[in-house]
């Protein structure tokens, strides 16, 4: 997958947000509830999604996605803020969106040990899918909660002297990741994506 | 290599309940952590009884 088919599916998501929303976008995004990102994901997919809060100490991993034949389960730690829990949420259920069966983890150790190592225990023939779909639920994650009709107020706020901590309060997202959306990098991509004529 | 027996046994009968992915978030990463697998499957395996147990946290603040 490239980030242009995240892009489209990220945008077919907020489409059919703005739908439900009456044709508006407002921030910030609703990842939960029946007008939320997650259910319009679990539609899209035809998976019944499952979001639960425990408490754990999240020290080794903050989220885990579990995915069956026609349901999922987000499991998220309570060491969470707001703003990572959404993201977190977020970025499973993108894992959903885009997953391919090749992607799928099936090997427990294997798995394990390339977080650990961020090195995957793979074969010489085998492609890097794994670690691309990590990237790529990631970057659909922050498509999903920052898609590029907010960048001319998230360039606004900035402008004005606003922190990314509190741009990030506005949006209800983490700081880390208004940040890594307001990098030039980040805004060079974002501004390439919405010049490409998709068709509907 | 207990907790790692246990996660794949935990596996094994999800497998069989139609269980075809499971992924982890582990936020920053877990490569400058001083740790084993065997620390990652504890926790691993702590969240799933926790689960099992539906002990959930109810959170009014994530929407």
């Amino acid at each position: 997958m490239r980030i242009v088919d995240v892009f489209v599916l990220s945008r077919d998501i907020i489409s059919e947000y703005k739908k439900i929303h009456a044709g508006t976008l407002m921030h910030p995004i609703d990842v939960l509830g029946d007008k939320g990102v997650v259910s319009i994901i679990g539609e899209r997919t035809k998976l019944k999604i499952e979001t639960a809060c425990l408490r754990w100490s999240g020290y080794m991993f903050r989220a885990q996605l579990r995915r069956y034949g026609d349901r999922a389960n987000i499991i998220y730690s309570h060491e969470l803020n707001p703003c990572w829990s959404r993201f977190a949420i977020c970025k499973e259920a993108f894992h959903l969106l885009s997953g391919d069966t090749k992607n799928f983890s099936s090997d427990p150790v294997a798995l394990v040990n390339g977080l650990l190592n961020q090195m995957p225990q793979y074969k010489v023939d085998d492609d890097i899918g794994e670690i691309a779909a990590e990237h790529l639920a990631i970057t659909g994650a922050v498509q999903l909660l920052l898609p590029h009709e907010f960048t001319p107020l998230l360039d606004r706020l900035e402008s004005s002297g606003k922190t990314h901590y509190e741009i990030a309060t506005i949006f209800k997202v983490p700081e880390k990741i208004i940040s890594y959306r307001l990098t030039p990098d980040t805004k060079a991509i974002f501004k390439q994506l919405e010049e490409i004529k998709i068709p509907n | 290599m207990e907790e790692q027996i246990k996660f794949l046994s935990w596996h094994a009968e999800e497998v069989k309940r139609g269980l075809v992915d499971v992924k982890f978030f582990t936020g920053e990463g877990c490569f400058l952590k001083n740790t084993t697998s065997e620390d990652f499957f504890r926790e691993a395996n702590t969240v799933n009884s926790l689960f099992e147990q539906g002990i959930v946290v109810e959170r009014k603040d994530v929407f």
